[in-house]
């Protein structure tokens, strides 16, 4: 059987729309073994591996490290060796005319859309020649020439005569650095090493470019012109990007008309600030809350709640069991299960293509964790059917997991509510936008001693602002405010946190 | 082309060399007799060759006054090299075991290793100190080591440490024809290896790394026995999709700097196997050069392999523990692969 099959970008988790491949971990041509690695994808919060599905040989690459790919797009074709690479060229020219369209509205993938030959079999298998000087064509003779591995290799690949090249080596022996030289001076142009060699750029990368070899000078330059290093050539010292290469790129769009010793002046005039691209996790962030922000009509509940009895129970716990170390969030998040439970109505996420509401039956609570790169939300699930000391120790683990930048997708997929504390930072009360597809959002403010009137008296206590939004497309202000009456019962009697049933009704 | 040991192939250079130059000359303990070899001069009886059997035959064919026999003193030995090859002879002196070094030091790296600096280029010293290095043989603390670390960092010497028969032949032709002290070290776990070896001469330039295996997602950067651990674990791991490239620099002065950088800059991720130091040994030098010259080109820290920081073990069981091994470098690159 002479089939073609396709390896897709993945669907990790209900919200991934697109992913970007970051490294291919196999070779064209190389043949592959179920569970294998494949290549790396990088998604709005993570990168992942993608799996080989099942045995096979990889035999035409479609997508370059660094395009963004809808979910579903192809990335390489898999065949047999019996299949030939005319059908393989036929096969890639039925995809490019059909479905697979380009995922990102800003930027564009060239490598799959829009190559230009599809059919031909000199777009799949880069000669590279791109441009040698016709003085250095030719064969090398192996043994007539003193060169490096690599130089030869190059010189293979490129169809250059080494003899050709003058080596300042030891005995005059031709490194790669030198056979780059000799092309340069030739008016040719070819990136050699590896690193450099990154074939179909697109124009206008929003990626991070923080990982872009480049040099101090030009990284600076590149983020004071809004350029991006992705689309910048490399041809500095160790394939890094130089200041010429943004400048020259700086130049061709125009941005940077001037001659290089004006582009200096302007860049002395910007520098009041730095401009930098959004990253795509920051990106994603926008989108999300602006989306939310736009369709989810949000109403907010207030409510203050006294801390005695639950910072009592706290203390007890923690001195009693040192190996613990339960904190107020800990309990919060409880107690939210807890109210999520008796009202279950709360406990909800609405599909807005399908117009549906998704009605859970345990309470999986998303915890807001900011870091500098942005904000995560892992989720602790089922935490209506764990004890608080379950809670605390997961808890734990998500966080450090979230800082050291560990988390899987279905670490962060889902969620039925959200908890955002900003306690840490003195806040007393705030607003949170809802992390769609959730429909409710906690904002926890700090706890602190305020003036209460008890029990007719004017005393202090231990008091700390909720502050509830909801979307009212899907929960009414009797819902939020019956779940605000239950949470407040839940965090100023926590014994009954003892007889409270784990599952709603 | 014919199949030689690594034993062989050394004695080829050295028959070579002396058929084609007459003023090399051996000099060491051994070199004609050795395990008993007691015989009169004239009954031309040629007994073990040296401790190892190197240089068997080469007196008989070239007789006592190109073979020189020497009483069991080291600085006895590297200081008459060193003075012959001042005065015009390019003599190779056998040291027997590389460890024993410390005997005759001042002579090779106080007096002759500066020859050609203080004279101002007047004065040269050709001369070529061959001896054994390595673990593996049970033969201890004393007998076991590999100083070539120490060696390089004596500017004016030059430090050749073969893998190979091929090499090995031509690399001590080369430096039999150096004008510069050479120091040649040969792994002991080496002598019988076998390979294809010309029968004419040849010469295998100082100075120029040979990739063993090309690949191009890891590179090994490995000396000695520890090449053939590295192309056993290049050889297992293709089967599996990693693609190792195995760079051999065959001499550790002069350093094929671009031959490891080039290396570098293609792969990104780096294993280096060094059985002379846990600190301060070659690893740690070319560690120290990647990172500064091709830290942009890595995508994983630079990973070292070397035994710990100890005497070489008499035990069998300890010693084995002691010699990097298969095991680890594989451990490494798949590591890094996951990095």
């Amino acid at each position: 059987m002479s089939t073609i099959r396709t390896l897709e970008i993945p669907k990790w988790g209900l919200s991934m729309e697109e992913g970007t491949l970051a490294q291919w971990l196999i070779k064209e041509g190389s043949a592959f073994s179920q569970g294998q690695d494949i290549c790396e994808i990088e998604t709005s919060k993570i990168t992942n591996v993608l799996e080989a599905p099942w045995d096979g040989v990889l035999r035409r690459v479609l997508a370059q490290p660094g395009d963004t790919l809808p979910v579903g797009a192809v990335l390489a074709l898999v065949a047999d060796e019996q299949v030939s690479d005319s059908e393989l060229d036929a096969f890639a020219a039925s995809l490019n005319s059909g479905a697979p369209q380009p995922a990102a509205e800003t930027a564009p993938s060239p490598a799959v859309t829009t190559s230009p030959e599809p059919s031909a079999p000199a777009a799949a298998k880069p000669a590279a020649q791109d441009a040698i000087p016709a003085a250095l064509r030719g064969e090398t003779d192996e043994t007539q020439v003193n060169a490096t591995s690599h130089a030869l290799r190059l010189a293979k690949k490129q169809g250059i005569d080494l003899s050709k090249v003058s080596g300042s080596g030891r005995d005059g022996r031709i490194s790669v650095a030198d056979l780059q030289a000799a092309i340069t001076a030739g008016g040719g142009s070819a990136e050699l090493q590896a690193r450099a060699a990154v074939k179909a750029k697109p124009r206008h990368t929003t990626q991070d470019d923080s990982q872009i070899p480049a040099t101090p000078i030009a990284r600076r330059l590149a983020s004071q012109l809004g350029i991006n290093l992705h689309d910048c050539r490399r041809s500095g010292s160790a394939g890094r990007v130089s200041r010429a290469d943004v400048e020259a790129l700086a130049a061709l769009r125009g941005r940077g008309e001037q001659s290089a010793a004006r582009t200096a002046e302007a860049v002395e005039e910007r520098a009041a600030y730095d401009s930098q691209p959004l990253s795509a996790m920051r990106r994603t962030i926008a989108s999300r809350l602006q989306e939310s922000k736009r369709n989810a009509p949000h109403f907010r509940l207030i409510s203050e709640v006294d801390l005695t009895r639950i910072q009592a129970l706290r203390r007890e716990v923690n001195s009693a069991l040192p190996s613990l170390k339960v904190t107020l969030n800990d309990l919060l998040v409880k107690a939210c299960a807890q109210a999520l439970m008796s009202v279950p109505e709360m406990n909800v996420q609405y599909d807005e293509a399908s117009q549906t509401i998704r009605r859970f039956h345990t309470a999986d609570i998303a915890i807001a964790v900011a870091l500098p790169g942005g904000l995560y939300t892992p989720i602790l699930r089922e935490a209506n059917l764990k004890t608080v000391g379950a809670i605390s120790r997961q808890l734990h683990e998500l966080v450090t997991r979230t800082k050291a930048g560990t988390l899987k997708a279905e670490d962060f997929q889902g969620g039925t509510f959200c908890i955002s504390n900003l306690g840490m930072f003195g806040i007393r009360q705030f607003d949170a936008i809802i992390n769609p597809p959730q429909c409710a959002i906690l904002a926890v403010g700090a706890a602190e001693s305020r003036a209460v009137v008890h029990e007719g008296q004017i005393v202090a206590r231990e008091r700390l602002t909720l502050s509830l939004s909801c979307d009212h497309r899907v929960i009414d202000g009797a819902v939020g405010a019956t779940f605000m009456q239950h949470l407040q019962r839940a965090i100023e009697t926590p014994s009954l946190m003892l007889v409270e049933e784990a599952r709603s009704e | 082309m014919t199949i030689k040991t690594y034993r062989e192939a050394i004695r080829d250079a050295l028959a070579q060399e002396m058929a084609r130059d007459e003023s090399v000359v051996l000099i060491g303990e051994d070199l004609r007799g050795g395990h008993g070899g007691n015989a009169p001069e004239e009954a031309k009886v040629e007994a073990f060759g040296g401790v190892l059997g190197v240089t068997k035959g080469l007196w008989t064919q070239f007789g006592s006054a190109r073979v020189i026999d020497t009483p069991i003193t080291e600085s006895a030995i590297i200081g008459m090299a060193a003075g012959a090859a001042v005065t015009g002879l390019r003599p190779v002196a056998e040291l027997m075991f590389m460890d024993f070094f410390g005997v005759s030091h001042d002579a090779l790296y106080n007096q002759a290793a500066k020859f050609r600096y203080m004279f101002g280029g007047k004065a040269k010293a050709p001369l070529v100190v061959r001896g054994m290095i390595g673990a593996g043989f049970s033969a201890a603390a004393q007998h076991s080591q590999s100083p070539y670390n120490i060696f390089a960092t004596t500017p004016g010497l030059k430090v050749v440490v073969p893998s190979s028969p091929y090499d090995a032949k031509g690399l001590l032709i080369q430096s039999i024809r150096d004008d510069d002290p050479v120091v040649f070290c040969e792994h002991k776990m080496l002598y019988d290896m076998k390979g294809e070896v010309p029968d004419e001469s040849y010469t295998v330039p100082l100075g120029q790394a040979n990739y063993t295996r090309e690949g191009e997602d890891v590179t090994i950067i490995a000396l000695s026995a520890m090449v053939h651990k590295a192309n056993q674990v290049a050889d297992k791991l293709l089967k599996e999709g990693i693609s190792v490239e195995v760079v051999d620099p065959r001499t550790v002065s002069p350093l094929d700097e671009e031959g490891i950088l080039e290396s570098v800059a293609s792969t990104g991720r780096v294993v280096i196997v060094d059985e002379s130091a846990a600190r301060f040994g070659f690893a740690h030098d070319v560690a120290a050069l990647i990172a500064s010259q091709a830290f942009h080109f890595l995508k994983a820290p630079i990973v070292l392999i070397t035994p710990p920081h100890t005497p070489v073990p008499f035990s069998p069981a300890l010693e084995k523990l002691w010699i990097p091994d298969v095991d680890r470098i594989e451990a490494a690159v798949r590591q890094l692969m996951e990095a």
